[in-house]
């Protein structure tokens, strides 16, 4: 492996740190967002950060609702 | 107000000192005035590097802790008047300087100068962000060695946590014979994987390294690496940011005791 490999490598793997804290103010700032479009719970969302191949953070983020609130957006 | 400019880099040793420093005088010397802070509070070295460690009455912690007023303790260079230091060298007894009281200092400089270096300490503890806090730029300052490059991934993913207008990259030390044998990664590739703006890069220099064996010599410099850190003051002062603002500039004169 080169030198530049190596360093890529160090640095993606430097920049995986434990979520929780993070992801938990993330679903409070997502959920209200989508509180206004669904019908929908804290518990019906899910987020993930993750970190790809070229050391970009992906947001990962899984809703389940009941129902949308399509009254009053869609005029 | 001025340009705040926190020179950082996470490990110690890669020349945050000698980097503000020779900033701080390549940008006088571009008509700027310029002061440079050591908030490296209990291992302050600015004042020995700069050579103005025998003309300091009053120093940064003073003026916190209001003993004088931020102007009698700023110092200025022998070797550019529009440049000056505000020193840190009242160390060992000193309480914990907050990040407000810190700001309050730099409110008073931002009306005199067009650019406020802050020479930052190694680590990302208090004094780090204490620091960082007080900027609304910022220079990570690394060599070509993997363990500094991996600290400065770590201090860019810190201060991408803070609203800071610019966070540029200067990589010190560079030895193009290296680069171009593949033995050192080229200044390109690591800005392009640490993420960040290559300001300049600071050719690895036998002169700053015998200069800095002696104390306040550093403005001696005349090789490559002088002209490396001149071509990065004109990066910075032209071409990176807003140009500083002029309309509230004061004069400073400083009573010498």
């Amino acid at each position: 492996m080169n030198n530049l490999n190596r360093l890529n490598q160090i640095l993606i793997n430097d920049k995986y740190f434990d979520p929780t804290r993070f992801n938990e103010l993330l679903e409070i700032e997502v959920y209200k967002v989508l509180s206004h479009y669904m019908d929908i719970t804290r518990e019906q969302i899910s987020t993930k950060v993750e970190v790809d191949v070229e050391g970009n953070y992906v947001f990962k983020c899984k809703a389940k609702c009941n129902r949308l609130k399509v009254v009053g957006l869609l005029k | 107000m001025a340009r705040r400019i926190v020179i950082t880099s996470g490990k110690g040793g890669v020349g945050k000192t000698t980097c503000s420093y020779l900033l701080g005088l390549n940008l006088a010397k571009l008509d700027a005035r310029v002061v440079i802070l050591d908030v490296d509070i209990g291992l302050n070295n600015l004042d020995v590097v700069a050579g103005i460690d025998t003309k300091i009455n009053y120093d940064l912690i003073d003026a916190i802790q209001n003993r004088c007023r931020v102007r009698q303790a700023l110092v200025q260079s022998s070797v550019c008047s529009r440049l000056y230091f505000l020193p840190c060298v009242n160390s060992y007894s000193v309480g914990r300087v907050t990040s407000e009281a810190l700001s309050a200092i730099l409110r008073e400089l931002d009306i005199s100068f067009d650019y406020i270096i802050i020479d930052c300490p190694a680590g990302i503890g208090f004094e780090f962000h204490r620091a960082v806090f007080c900027a609304n730029e910022a220079i990570i300052v690394t060599t070509p060695h993997m363990i500094a490059l991996r600290d400065a991934g770590k201090v860019a993913n810190l201060l991408s946590g803070y609203t800071l207008g610019q966070i540029g990259l200067v990589i010190n030390r560079v030895r193009n014979d290296f680069v171009s044998r593949k033995m050192m990664i080229s200044p390109e590739e690591i800005a392009n994987s640490l993420k960040l703006t290559l300001l300049g890069t600071i050719r690895e220099s036998n002169e700053i390294t015998a200069l800095s064996c002696s104390a306040g010599e550093l403005f001696k410099l005349n090789d490559s690496a002088m002209g490396d850190f001149c071509a990065l003051a004109k990066t910075i002062h032209y071409n990176m940011a807003s140009k500083p603002n002029r309309e509230n500039f004061l004069d400073i004169k400083i009573k010498r005791g």
